[in-house]
């Protein structure tokens, strides 16, 4: 690799400036909101551990802290698990702390991929139904709902580590992931 | 420019394929030459159409740093509104989301978590899934 490319490729992490340091309003009283948004949130009846997941992500990234603004001006209660459910992805993202490369996939591969992935969720789902369903997995894995629902409706590659807490919570011993589909 | 296919953006893929968000001849017709411009980014017409391309801004209207929308209207039998959140960073190109936008708060959400995905490109913590040629 040259010179040239190796600074091309660094400057990313350059220009780094996170919502601490880069906020317009006063660093103080942007923390204290989201300390007051995890009250509401309590009170709300979401779970310990993903308030305090979210107010930490929210405190390193302004883009989670403009969710959990958007939870508390939100009233439909709709809207309001969709953002739950966003939070928790960006949770979820923010827990990887280096660049991957996965395995690439040809795009006559991905009608294949979809119908490998819809197959697996649904068939996990018939476990999750067995078993007490979403809220009990969601007691049990300490997910919100609204994250689970999306999960097993939406037809994006499943984690491997939320697959992981499913299959634990659910005390399932055999589950067959395919790298190629999951992330 | 070589344009990175994220995670998130195949993630989003096929969630709009699933839900037939678009037919296939719109796809290879007009959407992905569309985004294959992005290789000449900005030299090319199109990135002054304000309908077809602008900054990206977050809840308070204060631009998104380095991150950018490509639109399309009326696409499929739904005839729904798709986005594609795109940042640019030192002349490489990173498709993060694209979505249908339902009405602005199903932007301004996905807006805010577009910031999140910029700033861990920006960390280097993020999943590469393929170059789009």
């Amino acid at each position: 690799m040259t010179v040239q490319a190796q600074t091309k490729r660094n400057s990313h992490k350059a220009s780094k400036k996170t919502f601490l340091s880069g906020s317009g309003q006063s660093i103080p009283s942007e923390q204290v909101k989201l300390f007051e948004i995890a009250i509401k949130m309590k009170k709300s009846g979401l779970s310990d551990n993903f308030i305090t997941n979210s107010v930490q992500t929210a405190l390193k990234f302004e883009g989670v802290a403009d969710l959990m603004n958007l939870w508390l001006d939100e009233n439909d209660k709709k809207e309001r698990d969709a953002i739950v459910a966003d939070i928790q992805d960006m949770i979820d993202a923010c827990s990887q702390k280096e660049k991957s490369e996965e395995i690439y996939i040809k795009f006559n591969d991905l009608e294949a991929i979809a119908k490998n992935i819809r197959a697996f969720k649904d068939s996990l789902y018939q476990e999750v139904m067995k078993r007490g369903g979403i809220s009990k997995l969601s007691e049990l894995t300490e997910i919100p709902q609204p994250s689970l629902s999306r999960f097993f409706n939406s037809n994006a590659m499943p984690r491997r580590d939320t697959v992981l807490r499913i299959a634990k919570a659910l005390d399932l011993n055999e589950l067959r992931i395919d790298i190629l589909w999951s992330k | 420019m070589e344009i990175i296919i994220t995670q998130w953006a195949l993630d989003s893929y096929l969630e709009l394929k699933a839900g037939k968000a678009f037919s296939d001849e719109e796809y290879w017709n007009e959407i992905r030459p569309d985004v294959l411009l992005l290789q000449k980014h900005p030299n090319d017409h199109k990135f002054t159409q304000g309908k077809f391309w602008s900054p990206a801004q977050d809840r308070n209207h204060k631009n998104i740093s380095n991150g950018y929308k490509m639109k399309w209207h009326n696409k499929g039998d739904g005839k729904v509104q798709l986005r594609l959140t795109v940042g640019i960073l030192d002349e490489t190109c990173f498709l993060c989301e694209a979505y249908i936008k339902h009405d602005e708060k199903e932007d301004r959400r996905r807006l805010a978590k577009f910031k999140v995905y910029l700033e861990l490109i920006r960390q280097g913590s993020y999943t590469v899934r393929g170059i789009l040629i």
